[in-house]
């Protein structure tokens, strides 16, 4: 990319030298067209696409064709050489050119940035807007959207970003804090929540990208999880339930906003992990081992009463990590075979059901993910996957290499993952000196899996404890948060981890965003190395013509002498009549004029 | 999509490349198209430093909206354009007048 915007720039500063410098007017203004399509393909580097096709429609359509009609009425061709004199402001003004160009660049090249800010020579630094965020602050939190459409995270500068599949950030919002430090999606994907370290919930809109509603009065600074209920009525879309679990094992709850929150004692330890189910049920697992389904509506009985799952296998063995989704696993759509990687020709969209209705045929409810100590076996770790309702086990993973320290499950029940460190910070294996990079497993769960997995993944080293993880709904997308370091995507069964910032993340990251997938693959395959042929070649032909011109300057026949064949219907005796004078005009431009001279 | 790897300082100095070239042509050339010329580079070098720096902005926010820096460089666009239209008229005029296109002879206001 840089290779191409040195080009483009090279190009671009010749044609602009040639614009000022040229003699002749005509070729001043067609080095003046190469500069504009410069300016053109800098914009298509810049993410401008649309400025760009404005570029070239008005500047090369509109205003170059205006200057060559200029030129052509005043019949001035030759530019300077029919006035009086020579160009005696020649050197003056290249003195206050290249002045001028000597405290732009230096100043440029000098700027540190401001604190807080980027500097403007740093190669990683291009955040913001529609486009990829590059380097950036670390997020505390992920969570992906029940649709399979987007990943939300919660970053440590107060932000709630979400981010396409493809790897691009779809939107920013603030929250009132320093940091956020939980996000949840509602189920049917519409809104997102997130809490910052005020003890605010804050809700947006997700298609909108605007703040739907707000809930104050949470626990500041403690809240580990937010999640948002499913819609309770049909005319408006925010009257919701939104719920906050702190680590105090409290879920504050609101009924809609700017509401009091209810506070409910639901669990004995810190609240891990919370979902709302699409019937409205509230899921909630804590680190006292118990996994509770209970309904939060208004004058429902406690949930000290709710249905409780005791879920570890020994007492006084900790939980590593908890997850919850909150559908039940259901067979995979028909989909023949659907292939997903990066490569793959053609590939569909996985078909997402965007309403996903829990009570079709589907016996079980939600789930809930467990990475504890396999019993009977000490220093083993295992992953089991139960059905939150009744404690059925749904799927099991035993034996994994080392210790799990963050488990995702995708909001569809589809895939499980975990980030799973060396071996060696387990007290199992003290003598173990090289302990193997941390590693994401995931694995498929769902009742017509045969080959479940694990599909396992290095990561950086830096994916320690305190790291998060995100599987997306409906594709084999995976997120991972390290600490103090930006967040990194996986897409496709053994894809490499693709930091934003990469040319390859969205080059090769054709998931569930379709359309603006496509389109990224399209403009980075096609387009740019389109615009930038496209530049050589109007390079080429401007250079071509001023060689042409120069060629013919002193032998004039042997410029026009190839004329006749370029325009068929000019008799082939006329043009030697008139070629004395008209050597240095652009025969192309006015070729019915000729013959009659 | 791409291209996260070129640091926002190479565009400005080519901007400011630009510029300057545009900057020299105006104040050395002495057509009047030429100048007109001259000065659509510099209005270009312009546009690469507003798109740039939306570009690279940090944060824009929700409400910005995904083209808030685009919208500036339009605006420079449509002036650009109408300024050439304008500016070639009036050379035309100024050149029955004078039979010349040369700036140093329009040394009079009231011809």
């Amino acid at each position: 990319m840089q290779l191409i915007f040195l080009i483009v720039s090279a190009v671009g500063l010749l044609s602009a030298l040639g614009t000022v410098l040229a003699r002749n007017l005509v070729h001043a203004a067609l080095f003046l067209v190469a500069f504009f399509f410069a300016v053109a393909c800098q914009f298509v580097l810049l993410e401008a696409e649309f400025l760009a096709a404005i570029q070239v429609l008005v500047y090369i359509g509109a205003v170059s064709i205006l200057l060559l009609f200029g030129v052509m009425l005043t019949r001035n061709i030759q530019g300077d050489e029919t006035t009086s004199g020579h160009w005696a402001w020649k050197l003056p003004a290249a003195i206050v050119a290249l002045g001028v160009f000597g405290v732009l660049g230096s100043s440029i090249t000098a700027e540190r940035g401001r604190p807080g800010q980027s500097s403007w020579t740093g190669t990683a630094t291009r955040p913001g807007g529609v486009n990829p965020r590059v380097g950036g602050p670390a997020s505390v939190a992920l969570a992906a959207s029940p649709t399979g459409r987007s990943l939300a995270s919660a970053d440590l500068d107060g932000r709630v970003r979400l981010w396409l599949p493809s790897g691009r950030q779809d939107s920013a919002f603030p929250t009132a804090g320093s940091t956020a430090s939980a996000v949840g999606f509602s189920p049917d994907g519409d809104l997102v929540a997130a809490a910052d370290d005020l003890g605010r919930v804050l809700v947006w809109d997700v298609l909108a990208r605007r703040p739907a509603f707000e809930c104050l009065g949470g626990l500041a600074g403690r809240i580990a999880s937010v999640a948002v209920g499913p819609r309770r009525s049909a005319e408006d879309p925010a009257d919701r339930l939104a719920a906050a679990a702190g680590l105090d094992g409290k879920v504050r709850l609101w009924d809609g906003p700017g509401s009091e929150p209810r506070v409910i004692p639901a669990h004995d330890g810190p609240i891990l992990a919370m979902s709302f189910t699409p019937d409205g049920l509230l899921v909630t697992a804590g680190a006292d081992r118990v996994v509770k389904v209970w309904d939060p509506s208004p004058g429902r009985p406690d949930p000290g009463d709710a249905l409780a799952v005791t879920i570890a296998t020994e007492p006084g063995r900790p939980v590593a990590a908890l997850a919850v989704s909150p559908v039940p696993p259901r067979p995979k759509p028909e989909q023949g075979d659907l292939d997903l990687r990066p490569g793959a020709p053609a590939a569909g969209a996985p078909a997402l059901d965007p309403d996903p209705d829990p009570a079709e045929d589907n016996p079980g409810g939600p789930i809930v993910a467990v990475a504890s100590l396999v019993s009977g076996e000490p220093g083993r770790w295992g992953l089991r996957v139960l059905d939150a309702t009744d404690g059925a086990e749904v799927a099991s993973f035993e034996g994994l290499d080392g210790v799990p320290i963050a488990l995702a499950l995708a909001p569809d029940s589809s895939r499980v993952a975990a980030l799973v460190g060396p071996a060696s910070l387990a007290s199992a294996s003290p003598g173990d000196e090289a302990p193997a990079a941390p590693s994401v497993l995931s694995w498929e769960i769902g009742p017509d899996v045969e080959d479940p997995g694990p599909v396992e993944l290095p990561v950086d080293r830096s994916a320690g404890v305190g790291s998060r993880l995100a599987v997306g709904a409906g594709g084999p997308l995976l997120a991972i948060a390290p600490p103090g370091a930006p967040i990194a995507f996986s897409v496709g069964e053994s894809g490499p981890w693709l930091s934003p910032r990469s040319p390859a993340a969205t080059a090769s990251a054709v998931v569930a965003d379709m359309p603006r997938a496509v389109g990224d693959e399209l403009m980075t395959r096609y387009v740019v190395p389109f615009e930038v042929a496209g530049l050589m070649l109007t390079a080429a032909i401007v250079g071509a013509i001023v060689l042409a011109r120069q060629d013919s300057r002193p032998a004039s026949a042997a410029g026009t002498a190839a004329d006749p064949t370029a325009l068929p219907a000019v008799p082939p005796v006329s043009p030697r009549g008139g070629d004395g004078e008209f050597t240095t005009v652009s025969v192309s431009e006015t070729p019915g004029a000729r013959p009659e001279r | 999509m791409t291209g996260g790897d070129i640091p926002l300082s190479w565009f400005l100095l080519f901007a400011s490349a630009a510029f300057a070239i545009g900057l020299f042509g105006v104040l050395a050339r002495r057509n009047a198209i030429a100048v007109l010329m001259a000065i659509e580079l510099m209005l270009n070098a312009a546009n690469i430093n507003l798109v740039a720096f939306w570009r690279y902005s940090d944060s824009p926010g929700p409400e910005a909206g995904p083209i808030a820096g685009v919208m500036l460089a339009i605006f420079v666009i449509t002036v650009a354009a109408a300024e050439v239209a304008v500016g070639i008229a009036l050379i035309l005029l100024c050149y029955r007048r004078w039979h010349a296109a040369d700036v140093d002879r329009y040394d009079s206001l009231a011809g």
